[in-house]
């Protein structure tokens, strides 16, 4: 069964920042809200490309305030792969 | 009477052999493509101006980003032909043809690792990388519209080598966007050195508590992108980024030394000759800071 993105993402930063999952909503903004910083994200996107099978270009990256946004990043890269 | 002799070759080995082994050290990582700069970073204190465009949060090396932009400042860059110094990974003239709607970039650095990474991470038409020294610049004369110089002079044992390779290839009426960690009594000497070379001192700015604040609040984290490491690792992992005990956050924090922007416009060509104007005791004390610089980073498992 495919791994949910929401769920996926939300688990991962959970791990990475030491907070209990329930914390974090597709709304959570990184900085503001999780006291996330670049070395997290990257930790986080290394991890989904390893797992969840997407490449990510740097500069979808660099502007990413909520994990709502990283989580339609990720997906719209599993649905071109599903797609080709 | 001193001559231009080149510098030392043995710093100057040493100094490629460091950054070398350092892009060996986070080659591969997670970290590897979004490492484009080594530099210590700005960070504006409250109430004081930004310069440049505004980065997201999670922008990668965000300090770094912002300490180019401050470097800039309102110098227009639109077209321009950019040649940067020490370019290391390129992160500098990425972010230049991100921001800017600059014209073309070449970057200069005696790492060749670096260089290739460079080659890798940016293979456009308009971007070259070549592998070189920065006190015999490989480029030719008046072609540069500006040249950029951020971290990297304070390890050139030859200084004066290499701001007169700067006034060579600058064309008149470019820039020289310049910053580093400054010994107080060399400052106001190479000030000299490039108005001997008809450039221009437009803008000059103590930043010491801008790159200090980002010290403070990202070396740790930073120090994490190189993974783990053995005791001797460390530290030089830690002076590569400036860890709060780290020798070179010590020179952030002291009285001899200051981090400094200094904007220069050249506003004619001068043909120089072959007297110094850097006296015998500040070459001597240029290639102190140099040879410093060299053994602070070397990395002792990399290297043996």
């Amino acid at each position: 069964m495919e791994i949910a993105t929401f769920e996926w993402v939300r688990d991962r930063f959970a791990e990475v920042l030491e907070l209990d999952p329930a914390e974090i909503s597709k709304n959570s903004r990184f900085a503001d809200d999780l006291d996330a910083d670049s070395i997290d994200l990257i930790e986080v996107v290394n991890s989904a490309e390893h797992s969840l099978g997407v490449t990510m270009a740097e500069e979808e990256l660099y502007d990413l305030e909520t994990v709502g946004q990283l989580v339609d990043a990720i997906d719209r890269h599993r649905a071109a792969a599903t797609d080709s | 009477m001193t001559t231009v002799d080149g510098g030392d070759a043995a710093l100057k080995a040493g100094q490629a052999g460091n950054f070398d082994n350092l892009n060996d050290v986070v080659a591969g990582s997670a970290f590897d493509r979004h490492l484009r700069f080594f530099n210590f970073g700005y960070q504006p204190l409250e109430g004081e101006p930004v310069a440049g465009p505004s980065l997201g949060p999670l922008f990668p090396n965000r300090d770094s980003a912002q300490l180019l932009f401050e470097v800039v400042g309102p110098t227009d860059l639109t077209g321009a032909r950019v040649v940067e110094v020490g370019c290391g990974r390129g992160g500098n003239l990425w972010l230049l043809r991100r921001s800017f709607e600059v014209g073309s970039v070449v970057g200069v650095d005696i790492a060749f690792k670096s260089i290739v990474f460079c080659r890798e991470s940016m293979p456009d038409a308009d971007a070259s990388f070549i592998h070189g020294d920065a006190e015999r610049v490989p480029v030719g004369s008046g072609v540069a519209d500006a040249v950029v110089s951020v971290e990297t002079s304070c390890t050139y044992p030859d200084i004066e080598a290499f701001f007169r390779d700067v006034a060579r290839i600058l064309r008149v009426g470019g820039h020289f966007l310049y910053t580093d960690l400054m010994d107080h009594a060399l400052r106001q000497p190479f000030i000299a050195v490039l108005e001997g070379l008809g450039l221009e001192l437009i803008h000059e700015r103590d930043i010491t508590p801008n790159v200090n604040a980002s010290r403070r609040s990202r070396a740790e984290r930073q120090k994490l992108a190189f993974g783990d490491h053995t005791e001797g690792d460390a530290a030089a992992m830690s002076e590569f980024v400036g860890q709060s005990g780290s020798r070179l956050f010590e020179y952030l924090s002291g009285e001899e030394r200051s981090y400094t922007i200094l904007r220069f416009r050249k506003v004619t060509d001068v043909e120089p000759g072959p007297e110094r104007v850097l006296t015998t005791a500040e070459q001597a004390l240029v290639r102190q800071h140099a040879a410093d610089a060299v053994d602070l980073l070397t990395i002792p498992s990399a290297s043996s």
